[in-house]
């Protein structure tokens, strides 16, 4: 395993005096490879970036660059690329300078140099603004200068802190799609995204390390997370999926959510008679006026253009003050209106069986202790 | 956050001494220049002439009559000249930012550059201003205490108009606007909304004004009136035209623990505004 | 807006009007005026010459001018160099060091600098440093008093730049000592100069510790001023002022400049 890492986590700890930024936290990226650190603000994750760059010296644990471990050497020895939030640009050189600055501090003979910032500007389409000053370019060119300064030294893993947070919507979808180029365009390099966007993690990662309260909670492909979130917060946090409660009928997943039957994913054999937690995504799920289904009220109604967010209060299932869930629904005529008794239906198929409450959303539940490893879940 | 990465990172880039290491310099040139000199101010206080240490000194100069006018006229004249300053510097800056005419941003300016100005310019202008054969022609006005503290007010409003006025453009115009709609008259919307505002800036300004008129000298000494000796002009007088080192030392000893105990103050004072001004800027 | 009716404004213009002219412009007004003036026994100058600025710029006071500007430009890069020295080591060193450092690097701003010159001139009259009597005692005295001012201009220009720069730097494979010399001290250039001026306008007006450790050949132009004054020579000593005044506004123009010159090479063409 540790042939083939670009980037080894081994059980790093990072602490403030009395705070813990990151505990115990372990992750190996591959060469090619791009993995997502997505979590919350506060959540440790640009905090494990900081430990990788050098900027932050581990309290306990180590860092291996290559199988080297690099724990102690200092940020200028260990030639990462780094793009930071608000990317700073040296206000007092110009693009060429701030992309050729890496190479300089090598000291790369001048034309050479000259030559890689060239090719550098052309990667990232900014050939004509070489002599500009950061100051006369946009956010987005502020940007992609930046990922130009940190891949001019050709480092072989490239940290990405937020990159696209300091853009307005439109431009960072723009800008998503060009770093999902890039990537594609850069096979040898792994990539180290830290964001709290999910849209971002989905599109750019090929695995997403979901981060929480210092920790590392789950990790997996971006699929295998958003089809069986392995805890509810991931379940919550990707996605925005609903929490069921549901009680186990068969080994085989078919599981019991109120009166309603129905055939879940999991992530492993279940127990009959078992008490767990049920993902359903908004989309999957749907509202009638009557019909079969959960009885609910409709208590809230938002147009979304391409479609309507319904909050149904579905009572009973052994909540006191009954369960709120998120539907989104085409639109379509006749909708019921908000104060009015529905049927909430659930998906035939496609829900998914949590499998730990794990630190979940829900309180009361982040004294327990679940395993950290990823076993059982397919 | 980033202060406390700040902190971690050293260590990270060398040992942990050779922060230390770098801020010596800069302390052993302050150490050399001003705390030895003060100790050896503190110590001479209490040396006589022939090398004997005694209080004779202190006694004799803290029993003095010309001391105890010297500590009254300071501290009165600093004071007087501290309140003229809040109320001159404040009204200023309101007018400034509030009520506002074409051309009072030049005004401001101008006020701006009287800070760039060494302090006797004022002493010297008011000779001609103020004195026997000047514009006004006030007789004995310019030998009095009044015109040492008009002469601070003017010198030192700047002081307390500067922070007041970077307060003032931290209020929003909204509020201001939002306050009168409510029914409230200029009057009050001073009183209730721009004063509260800006207090904590004028404080500051203020004791900063405090400080530095009580340590004051090059006014005083232009003026060159003969009844109104301050803390500082003892000090001079004391030191290098008569030459008394040992009384000039128990002077300035005074005036230090003086000035010293505002600074705390004004520190406190300062930090707590730094620390309330940050969480209102966004 | 705290006044909405216009007709209301005006007694609150003319209030501050009156202030300013009494307070502000009248002084300024009056020294030229007396620096310009032959004689002035009523309410206006009696006539006008320029002899007393000629005087000012010739001979002794000539001599004062120069001393003030070397002291000011000694001085003020001495207190730029190891104020941000100080900004940039007490930056990185622990908490309880920088807050006591930087207690007692403001702390020249509460002591009088009638104190400081005395200090200075009981400290080094005596073995092991004997400087009494020299001009180094005037360049320590000013060096002393402008420092605070210089540390302070560039710590606080620090605490704005952020961390990342450094950071990033760091990655990009620079070593501590060409982060420093590509990097901070480039990007704190501004606050440097802005430095150097306060420094230097500090220093060119300087008249409490100079005069109590001055040596007679290293005279400046304030304690020249005084002591025209105190021969009741006030004419001349208005036209010295101006022309303090005039050679501190031009040394700020050239350093405004100079930082100004960095910064708009940054626009390119």
């Amino acid at each position: 395993m540790t042939e083939s890492s670009a980037v080894q986590f081994d059980r790093v700890s990072v602490r403030y005096g009395q705070v813990t930024a990151l505990r115990d936290f372990s992750l190996d990226v591959a060469t090619g490879e791009t993995v997502a650190l997505l979590g919350p603000s506060g959540s440790g994750k640009s905090t494990a970036l900081k430990a990788l760059a050098g900027f932050v010296r581990p309290t306990s644990g180590r860092v291996l660059l290559a199988g080297q471990d690099v724990t102690g050497v200092p940020p200028h020895k260990r030639g990462l690329g780094v793009v930071v939030q608000q990317y700073a640009l040296f206000p007092h050189l110009t693009v060429a300078d701030n992309i050729g600055f890496g190479l300089r501090a090598r000291r790369m003979r001048r034309t050479e140099s000259a030559r890689r910032v060239e090719e550098m500007l052309e990667l990232v389409g900014m050939e004509r603004y070489g002599r500009r000053y950061p100051r006369e370019l946009s956010g987005g060119q502020q940007q992609r200068v930046a990922i130009a300064r940190a891949l001019a030294i050709r480092p072989p893993v490239l940290l990405l802190d937020e990159p696209l947070s300091a853009l307005d919507a439109q431009l960072r979808a723009d800008m998503l799609d060009e770093l999902r180029q890039l990537r594609d365009e850069l096979p040898d390099i792994a990539i180290l995204y830290v964001t709290h966007d999910q849209t971002e993690a989905l599109t750019l990662a090929h695995r997403i390390a979901v981060m929480r309260e210092a920790e590392l909670l789950d990790l997996d492909t971006a699929q295998g997370l958003y089809r069986q979130p392995p805890s509810e917060f991931t379940a919550a946090f990707l996605g925005g999926a609903n929490l069921l409660p549901a009680t186990v009928r068969d080994a085989n997943g078919t599981v019991e959510v109120g009166a309603v039957t129905l055939t879940a994913m999991a992530p492993g054999p279940l127990v009959p008679g078992a008490h767990v937690r049920l993902a359903v995504r908004p989309h999957t799920i749907g509202v009638r006026r009557d019909g079969p289904g959960l009885a609910a009220v409709l208590t809230g109604l938002q147009w979304r253009g391409a479609n309507y967010r319904l909050t149904c209060l579905i009572a009973g299932l052994d909540e006191p003050g009954g369960i709120s869930v998120h539907a989104d629904v085409p639109s379509i005529d006749g909708l019921p209106r908000v104060g009015s008794p529905v049927r909430v239906r659930l998906p035939e198929h496609g829900a998914a069986v949590v499998a730990r409450a794990g630190a979940g959303s829900t309180a009361g539940d982040a004294g327990e202790s679940f395993p950290q490893n990823l076993a059982g879940v397919a | 956050m980033t202060t406390a990465a700040l902190a971690v990172v050293g260590p990270a880039r060398a040992t942990r001494v050779s922060p230390l290491l770098w801020a010596l310099p800069p302390l052993v040139v302050l150490a050399g220049f001003l705390i030895y000199p003060l100790v050896l101010v503190g110590v001479q206080s209490v040396t006589n002439e022939d090398g004997v240490t005694t209080l004779e000194t202190w006694r004799s100069v803290l029993g003095a009559g010309e001391f105890h006018r010297a500590i009254g006229n300071t501290v009165l004249i600093a004071g007087a000249a501290t309140a003229g300053c809040i109320v001159l510097g404040t009204f200023f800056a309101v007018v400034l930012a509030l009520v506002p005419f074409p051309g009072s941003g030049a005004a401001a300016r101008a006020v701006d550059t009287l800070l760039a100005f060494p302090s006797f310019l004022i002493a010297l202008s008011f000779t001609f201003l103020y004195g026997a054969a000047g514009v006004f022609q006030l007789g004995d006005f310019l030998y009095s205490r009044w015109c040492v503290i008009l002469a601070e007010i003017t010198f030192y409003t700047p002081f307390v108009m500067r922070p007041a006025l970077a307060a003032l453009t931290h209020l929003p115009a909204e509020r201001l606007a939002v306050a009168a709609s409510l029914g409230a008259r200029p009057g009050q919307v001073l009183r209730r909304v721009v004063l509260p505002e800006i207090a904590p800036a004028v404080a500051a300004g203020g004791a900063l004004t405090l400080l530095l008129t009580l340590n004051e000298f090059g006014i005083v000494l232009f003026i060159g009136a003969k009844d109104v000796i301050t803390l500082p002009m003892l000090v001079h007088s004391k030191g290098v035209v008569t030459f008394d080192y040992p009384s000039a030392c128990v002077v300035a000893v005074v005036e230090v623990a003086l000035s010293a105990l505002l600074y705390l103050l004004y520190r406190r004072i300062f930090s707590r505004k730094g620390a309330r001004g940050a969480d209102l800027v966004p | 807006m705290l006044i909405w009716s216009r007709s209301a404004r005006w007694p609150i213009w003319a209030l501050f009007a009156a202030a300013f002219l009494v307070i502000v412009a009248a002084p300024l007004a009056v020294l030229v005026a007396a620096a310009l003036a032959t004689e002035w026994n009523d309410v206006l100058p009696g006539g006008f010459t320029v002899a007393h600025l000629g005087a000012a710029l010739t001979g002794e006071n000539q001599g004062s001018l120069l001393v003030s500007l070397q002291t000011a430009a000694v001085a003020g890069l001495a207190a730029v160099a190891v104020g941000t020295w100080a900004a940039l080591a007490l930056a990185a060193a622990p908490r309880w060091l920088r807050k006591g450092a930087d207690g007692l690097l403001h702390l020249p701003v509460a002591i009088p600098s009638v104190v400081v010159g005395l200090g200075l001139l009981v400290a080094y009259s005596r073995p092991p440093l004997l400087l009494n009597g020299t001009r180094w005692i005037v360049l320590i005295a000013h060096l002393v008093l402008v420092l605070s001012f210089s540390y302070a201009t560039v710590a606080s220009a620090l605490t704005r730049i952020d961390d990342s720069y450094a950071q990033v730097a760091a990655s990009l494979g620079a070593r501590p000592a060409l982060v420093l010399l590509r990097i901070r001290l480039p990007m704190l250039l501004p606050a440097m100069s802005a430095a150097a001026a306060l420094a230097v306008a500090l220093s060119m007006g300087e008249v409490g510790a100079t005069i109590m450790v001055y040596p007679p050949d290293w005279r400046t132009l304030p304690v020249t001023v005084f002591t025209l004054t105190d021969r009741g020579r006030t004419f001349d000593a208005a036209a010295a002022t101006l022309i303090l005044l005039g050679a501190t506004l031009v040394t700020l123009l050239i350093l405004g400049r100079v930082s100004r010159g960095r910064a708009t090479t940054g626009v390119s063409p």
